[in-house]
């Protein structure tokens, strides 16, 4: 990228919405931002973690897209930098550790920028990529469409490679935990040494999955098309319990303390016992329209800060209490692109939103809008957000780019 | 009627297009299924197409096969589930034009079962979408054509009679001396051993009768002495879920019901017992209540099709994807054969999944050139058949919603249809 690109590209962080967007045709349920919040909603009381990176494709291997809030940035949103990676195919949400952003470019391009600058710290060729890499420790995780590889993070240098787990475009991401990586390939559960790659079990459904596990020192949570939620041992893949429900689960799955989330195609999201697989509750999305009762919102990310539950779908974000499911208030503004995702700390929710501005900072007591951050331009930066280190990180066309 | 049923079955090959479109008020049908062990006669092998037989080989193998191209002309197109009376199996190929375009030609064909000696073939110009049954005593095999013709054949070969009903035929069931039989146009016929036409049930959308001859997904009727069961599904993108009908056997609609397809939403076929009718639709296996068509439980496998289920009265299995064993009582997973083929058709694809109507008996499940056992779908004996495929470089999509291998059970012996190897038998 080129510095006339920077420019062209501006980007402007700016106080947005002062005052309440309206209440849309809700009597109870609140849409962007009011003061309020629906009666019967619990207060909001998050469980603060002690996460400061954003290690995969929901930060922590729980996929609870949540980080502690000395991680988050202080006060209103500024630009600080664009670092180029040039692609034609696509971004993923940047990943964040130790102060380096991991970042592909779906194509042929893995890159490692620091995250105070921006500069680029090494570039390394990968032939497609796909989904969101992981970081563990020293070991940077990629998942490609012809096998899983581990690359040095201080280098770039390649440290190992396990063929024939053929990954595509649409495919979820791996989850690195516990010296393992744990991901859905073909139509199997797959576990991995983080040391060398070697397969470690391999635990088939004989169905697709497109939902990233969450994974604990006590159990790998798998769901897919096979539309039952699992709790695996993280050792040997063995399941611990299941539950089934009634449609595929292509969202993420998220675990915080003992309770699992999980959010199915025909529009349920499911909060379960972790140690049983136990149902403690369930909240039937609204329909994105209300003239299409027919087809419920379908769930696309599920993150929790352990007050509430903010489900992102293909037509709103929504955020539940964690206790009963009750909705506590919906932003309709919400809108997501491929690879998008919630980030969550210090009582805001950080999403990508359509109507006016490339990214929301939502109240996460409240639902209200305290800010908005858009560019000059109409090419969007909608991939990501993440949350790492005092930085917020999107990726658009072209570019990944940090606000603080 | 007696004096009728003897003309027309005199003549030959009579045509009963002269009844088309009136109910006549034809006796039911009296139930004169004896559960044999050297037969299987229908695709679903009784009435109620439960695919549960009193008894079925452990561990055979392989006694003789014929494949396609030993006929002459070849058995191309689909074949069909095998259907097994005395010392006879017969096999339909059934249109796919997969192999020639402009050649509807199908083949139906008898094989001696000691010795795989071809008795006799037919040819069928119009093609047939309907694979055999048989029916009446001494038994004749009745094949659905894709123009609606109905055709039966003696058991020397001879045409026996052919009926003309519309649109593209099903294969049909045998309750008694009837057929029943379901149509591409979203009918269900009801026509006796003879070729007489008893009664046509109209198309029956989710919103009444549709107009038209707007085709429709259709399955194997299933049938007990309270009546008949069909299923159909409009071809229409915005409503993707089969109708459930049920009619006496005099041809008067019972209930009408709608089931949902989560994920495809194909008709796969019915299984009946005395509580409860199990139905697939798409990959979804509903339990309705026979009395009323109530849902009972449902349990979706995720898959876009599933076959066929059968029951040993404890269990269904079903086989989607996956072979599924849920328990009858209520939906709950006993135990699956996990199929490693890829999820979705691609090109090089090593594996296809199952879907073929799994016949139970003895405690075991028959799966391809197989069989697991009942109660935990361990391996009791053979495989998958599928070395030829992992081993070529076939273009599977053609095989993703049809079973690759049918299989049909007696006591001694498994009869199967394989789309590579023709038909092969198991002693």
């Amino acid at each position: 990228m080129t510095d006339e690109s920077v420019s062209r590209r501006r980007l402007l962080a700016a106080l947005a919405v002062p005052s309440a967007a309206g209440l849309a045709g809700c009597t109870d349920l609140l849409d962007d931002g009011t003061a309020a919040t629906t009666s019967s909603c619990p207060p909001y009381d998050p469980v603060a973690p002690s996460t400061t990176a954003w290690r995969g494709h929901l930060g922590p291997p729980t996929n609870t897209g949540a980080v502690a809030g000395g991680a988050v940035p202080q006060g209103e949103l500024t630009f600080d930098w664009e670092a180029s990676l040039p692609t034609h195919t696509g971004h993923h949400v940047p990943v964040v550790v130790d102060g380096t952003v991991y970042a592909h470019d779906l194509d042929d391009d893995l890159a490692a920028f620091d995250a105070a600058t921006g500069e680029t710290l090494w570039v390394t060729d990968v032939a497609d990529p796909v989904a969101d890499p992981a970081v563990v420790g020293d070991t940077l995780v990629v998942t490609t469409r012809a096998d899983v590889r581990a690359y040095e993070t201080g280098t770039g240098d390649r440290r190992w490679t396990h063929d024939g787990l053929e990954g595509s475009w649409s495919d979820a991401s791996p989850t690195v935990a516990n010296d393992t990586v744990y991901l859905q390939r073909g139509i199997a559960t797959h576990a991995l040494a983080l040391a060398d790659g070697s397969r470690r079990w391999r635990v088939p459904t004989g169905l697709a999955s497109k939902s990233t596990p969450a994974v604990t020192a006590d159990a790998v949570y798998v769901a897919g098309d096979d539309t039952y939620v699992r709790a695996l041992s993280p050792a040997d893949g063995s399941e611990r319990w299941r539950t089934k429900t009634a449609a595929r689960v292509d969202c993420n799955l998220s675990v915080v303390g003992d309770t699992l989330l999980a959010g199915t195609d025909a529009g349920v999201v499911l909060a379960l016992d972790a140690a049983t697989g136990a149902e403690r509750w369930r909240h039937e999305l609204a329909p994105r329209d209300s003239d299409d009762r027919d087809r419920p919102a379908r769930p696309e990310t599920l993150a929790t800060d352990g007050s509430r539950v903010y489900v992102a779908t293909d037509g709103y974000l929504v955020a539940l209490a964690m206790t009963d499911g009750t909705p506590c208030w919906r932003a309709r503004s919400y809108q997501g692109g491929y690879a998008s995702g919630v980030a969550v700390g210090a009582g805001h929710v950080y999403a990508p939103t359509g109507q006016d501005a490339h990214l929301s900072v939502f109240d996460a007591a409240t639902g209200d809008r305290v800010q908005a951050v858009r560019s000059e331009q109409a090419e969007h930066l909608d991939i990501g957000p993440s949350l790492a280190e005092g930085g917020l990180y999107l990726a658009g066309r072209d570019a990944v780019v940090r606000f603080s | 009627m007696p004096s009728r049923r003897a003309v027309l079955a005199a003549g030959g090959l009579a045509l009963a297009s002269g009844l088309a479109g009136c109910n006549s008020d034809s006796t039911p049908p009296e139930p004169t299924f004896e559960a044999p062990t050297t037969a299987w006669p229908t695709a679903g092998y009784d009435p109620a197409g439960t695919g549960n037989p009193p008894a079925g080989p452990a561990a055979p193998t392989v006694a003789w096969r014929r494949s396609r191209g030993s006929l002459a002309p070849r058995l191309d197109g689909a074949l069909s589930t095998p259907v097994v009376a005395k010392d006879t199996v017969y096999v339909a190929g059934l249109t796919t034009q997969i192999f020639d375009r402009d050649d509807m030609t199908s083949v139906l064909a008898a094989f001696d079962t000691a010795t795989g000696d071809l008795r006799w073939q037919q040819e069928v110009p119009a093609g047939l979408t309907g694979g055999p049954a048989l029916v009446g005593d001494p038994s004749t095999v009745v094949v659905g054509g894709r123009d609606g013709s109905l055709h039966a054949f003696t058991a020397d070969g001879t045409e026996a009679w052919t009926v003309d009903l519309r649109g593209r035929l099903d294969t049909a069931t045998a309750y008694g001396d009837r057929v029943y039989v379901a149509s591409g146009t979203g009918r269900l016929y009801a026509v006796d051993a003879d070729g007489s036409r008893a009664w046509t049930a109209d198309r029956a959308g989710p919103f009444g009768v549709f107009a038209g001859d707007e085709p429709v997904e259709t399955a194997l009727p299933v049938t007990d002495d309270r009546g008949v069961y069909a299923a159909f599904t409009p071809f229409d993108r915005e409503r993707d879920e089969t109708v459930l009908l049920a009619y006496d056997h005099a041809g008067s609609r019972r209930w009408r019901t709608t089931l949902p397809g989560r994920y495809g939403r194909a008709p796969g076929g019915m299984a009946l017992t005395e509580g409860t009718l199990y139905v697939t639709v798409g990959g979804t296996v509903y339990a309705v209540a026979p009395a009323d068509g109530t849902q009972r439980w449902q349990f979706t496998t995720g898959a876009e099709t599933a076959g066929p289920p059968t029951t040993d009265g404890e269990r269904v299995y079903v086989g989607a994807k996956n072979l599924y064993a849920l328990a009858a009582a209520d939906g709950t997973e006993r135990w699956r054969v996990v199929n490693e083929a890829h999820p979705r058709p691609t090109n090089g694809t090593e594996t296809v999944p199952y879907l073929a109507r799994p016949p139970v008996t003895d405690g075991q499940v028959y799966l391809r050139a197989g069989a697991v056992m009942t109660d935990d779908g361990s391996r009791r004996w053979g495989d998958d058949a599928d070395a030829w495929l992992r081993d070529s470089n076939y273009y599977t999509e053609l095989f993703y919603r049809r079973p690759m291998v049918r299989p049909a059970v007696t006591e001694t012996a498994v009869f199967l249809t394989h789309t590579h190897h023709g038909v092969v038998t198991l002693r």
